[in-house]
């Protein structure tokens, strides 16, 4: 198992939105580890995440291509370097199909070793249920050809994100949340590549990950923010994928359920959260459960009245 | 997977929907007679009967002094007289609480969850059970809270018309008040208590503390609301019929009372249950984790226990415990000195009142 490097969520954020074309910078969105890292822990220097992609989603859809091709041009003619090993490190062709480019993914200049790099993805175009979740569009850069994928339920994401300091946004942590329950309703055998770790453990412990330290900032500060989820979902939901909202919304549940009826995934999804983006809090299965029973009450059951 | 209270007639305590076999229906009783035994199997047998899925019958005789023998010996006889198909879906097991729980006798089902989901129900019985028990204890809680109230007192034969205790128990409780000094009036009069000094209520908030049953509930995540916030939430509940009898005492509830106390920040949020009905604190906060080792903080503790405020009060304070309550709760978390304030304020309070 390869340990990530543990990194300032400030620090990267500062040195992405740095180097970003600044008219871009309006159609980034940084979602992921990244995101929630500098949500929960950007005054705190001594919080650290443990992660090797940064994701940056270009909203909206229609601008995506033109925005992500500026910014991979940008980006390269700033000695930013394509992600080494064999399916990253050359451009694709004009005559390749989409599915065999390789995504634009790059490490930032000035170091042999960079920690992380930069992924760039595309926000979904409009729902289509029957379609398939994951879709593939080809970006043409002055290097060469690239493809940049969206999932369907990354619209969330683009649903009233969050301002930085850094002229870019980064997506809301229940936006993140339930696009991750979404995208997964059952604990399914798919692994993380080169690992053991099933990519449901590791998204849905994410989703617990993010309402542990939502939970922990509420009782800190007073507020009652994991209260105020399920009506966001809601709304979300409703705004991104219209009369699709009371299903998706009924479902949304069904992953988490399975994840907490598991002990051996739980177990898992732990580790990997506390490996990330709970790394060096420690926390116990004891209190991950509790977390769980939390959530579900608190956010899934509200969520499902409301669209019931 | 457990249904508590279920049925289409209400008829057991617990059903289990079995994915393996039939489901199990049983029928909890804490009991010595046999005569409640044959009961408790008849009412078995017919919700068995009349089930709409295929299952079984589990009768518990929680806490009995009656013998193993003498229970299997009721359960052959039961089977002799009834359909032998029918006969042939009951068990009747003796179920002994305490720290250790067991069951002596049968079973029709045996895993770990199932074993888990009987073992909580025995329990929730139990304190269910020792809620509606009338004790002297309680009877003598219901006049005292009713004293400090400044209520007009009652006779012997309306504190048992209102209490529901036998006369030996109400008069046992009047005994033991006397013997506290603390009441006057003729026998056959209104029970008049003018001698509530604060160290008798004291005295009489530590009995009542060891009568009831609390529960315990930690946060494992530490993240736990604040137990006022854990109280406002209590009350939006309350509002939207999600919780039963239930009233905030302690800390919160003694200060409801006497806003001017000299007291600490609550360091938990303590609750007086008394209709035994626990389903509430999933909804008041699923994270709380239920837990009987002393040694860690609990964030909520509910104390189960019978009712002693005086039904004239219920509609303009239902939220709020009774004051022994509270009393007692102050001396069950170590607050002598606020126990001995609130005693005092209690104190002075009933002699002002008219």
């Amino acid at each position: 198992m390869k340990l990530e490097a543990s990194l300032s969520p400030s620090d990267v954020l500062t040195q992405v939105a740095g180097a970003l074309p600044p008219d871009a910078r309006g159609n980034v969105i940084i979602i992921g580890s990244l995101a929630a890292g500098y949500h929960f822990f950007a005054g705190d220097g001594a919080r650290a995440i443990r992660t090797k992609d940064v994701d940056c989603l270009f909203s909206p859809h229609s601008k995506a291509i033109a925005a992500a091709a500026a910014v991979t041009d940008q980006l390269i003619r700033a000695d930013w370097k394509l992600r080494e090993g064999l399916d990253w490190s050359q451009p694709g062709k004009k005559e390749d199909d989409e599915k065999d480019l390789p995504m634009v993914r790059l490490r930032p200049p000035g170091e042999t070793t960079a920690p992380w790099f930069l992924e760039l993805l595309s926000a979904p175009p409009a729902f289509e249920p029957s379609g398939p979740g994951k879709k593939l569009r080809r970006v043409e850069t002055s290097i060469g050809h690239f493809a940049i994928c969206s999932f369907d339920f990354l619209a969330l994401a683009e649903w009233e994100p969050l301002d930085t300091a850094h002229g870019v946004r980064i997506a809301r942590p229940e936006m993140m949340a339930l696009a991750n329950l979404l995208h997964h309703p059952t604990i399914a055998d798919t692994l993380i590549a080169d690992t053991d770790r099933k990519r449901s453990n590791k998204d849905l412990g994410r989703v617990l990950a993010l309402a542990y330290l939502t939970n922990q900032r509420d009782r800190r500060d007073g507020t009652d923010e994991l209260e105020a989820w399920a009506g966001r979902m809601w709304i979300a939901l409703q705004a991104k994928f219209g009369d699709h909202a009371p299903q998706l919304a009924a479902r949304a549940g069904a992953g988490m359920r399975a994840l907490l009826a598991s002990r051996a995934d739980l177990d898992q999804a732990l580790r990997i959260a506390n490996l990330g983006l709970l790394a060096s809090m420690d926390v116990s299965l004891e209190a991950f459960l509790a977390t769980g029973a939390r959530f579900m009450a608190e956010v899934i059951d509200e969520l499902e009245q409301m669209a019931h | 997977m457990v249904g508590s209270n279920f049925t289409h007639d209400g008829l057991v305590s617990l059903h289990w929907s079995n994915p393996a076999g039939p489901d199990v229906l049983a029928e909890i009783r804490r009991t010595s007679t046999a005569r409640d035994v044959r009961e408790a199997l008849v009412a078995l047998a017919y919700a068995v009967s009349t089930y709409p899925h295929p299952a079984t019958g589990l009768c518990i005789i929680a806490d009995s002094r009656l013998s193993g023998a003498r229970l299997r010996a009721e359960l052959d006889r039961f089977r002799a007289i009834v359909r032998p198909d029918l006969g042939a879906k009951l068990y009747l097991a003796a179920a002994k609480t305490g720290e250790v729980m067991y069951l002596d006798g049968e079973s029709p089902e045996n895993s770990q969850a199932f074993m888990k989901a009987l073992f909580d129900a025995v329990r929730e019985e139990g304190a269910a059970s020792g809620a509606k028990r009338v004790t002297r204890q309680q009877v003598k809680a219901a006049l005292v809270e009713r004293s400090l109230w400044g209520l007009p007192p009652l006779t012997l034969a309306d504190l048992r018309r209102q209490t529901g205790a036998s006369y030996q128990t109400a008069d046992a409780a009047l005994i033991e008040l006397k013997k506290l000094d603390v009441v006057s009036g003729e026998r056959d009069g209104p029970i008049l208590l003018d001698g509530l000094r604060p160290l008798a209520l004291r005295k009489l908030a530590d009995e009542h503390a060891g009568a009831r049953k609390s529960v315990r509930f930690v946060d494992p995540t530490g993240n736990a609301r604040m137990p006022s916030a854990m109280a406002d939430r209590l009350l939006s509940l309350r509002s939207k019929r999600g919780a039963g009898k239930v009233a905030i005492s302690g800390v919160l509830g003694a200060l409801r009372y006497f806003p001017d106390l000299n007291i600490t920040a609550a360091p938990r949020l303590d609750l007086s249950v008394y209709d035994g009905d626990q389903r509430f604190v999933a909804k008041l906060d699923a994270g709380l984790l239920r837990t009987d080792d002393q040694n860690r903080k609990p964030a909520l503790v509910l104390h189960m226990q019978r009712d002693c405020r005086p039904p004239e009060i219920l509609e303009k304070e239902a939220e709020l415990a009774a004051r022994l309550d509270c009393l007692a709760d102050l001396e069950d978390l170590g607050l002598q000195a606020e126990a001995e304030e609130f005693a005092y304020e209690l104190y002075e309070a009933s002699r002002k009142a008219p």
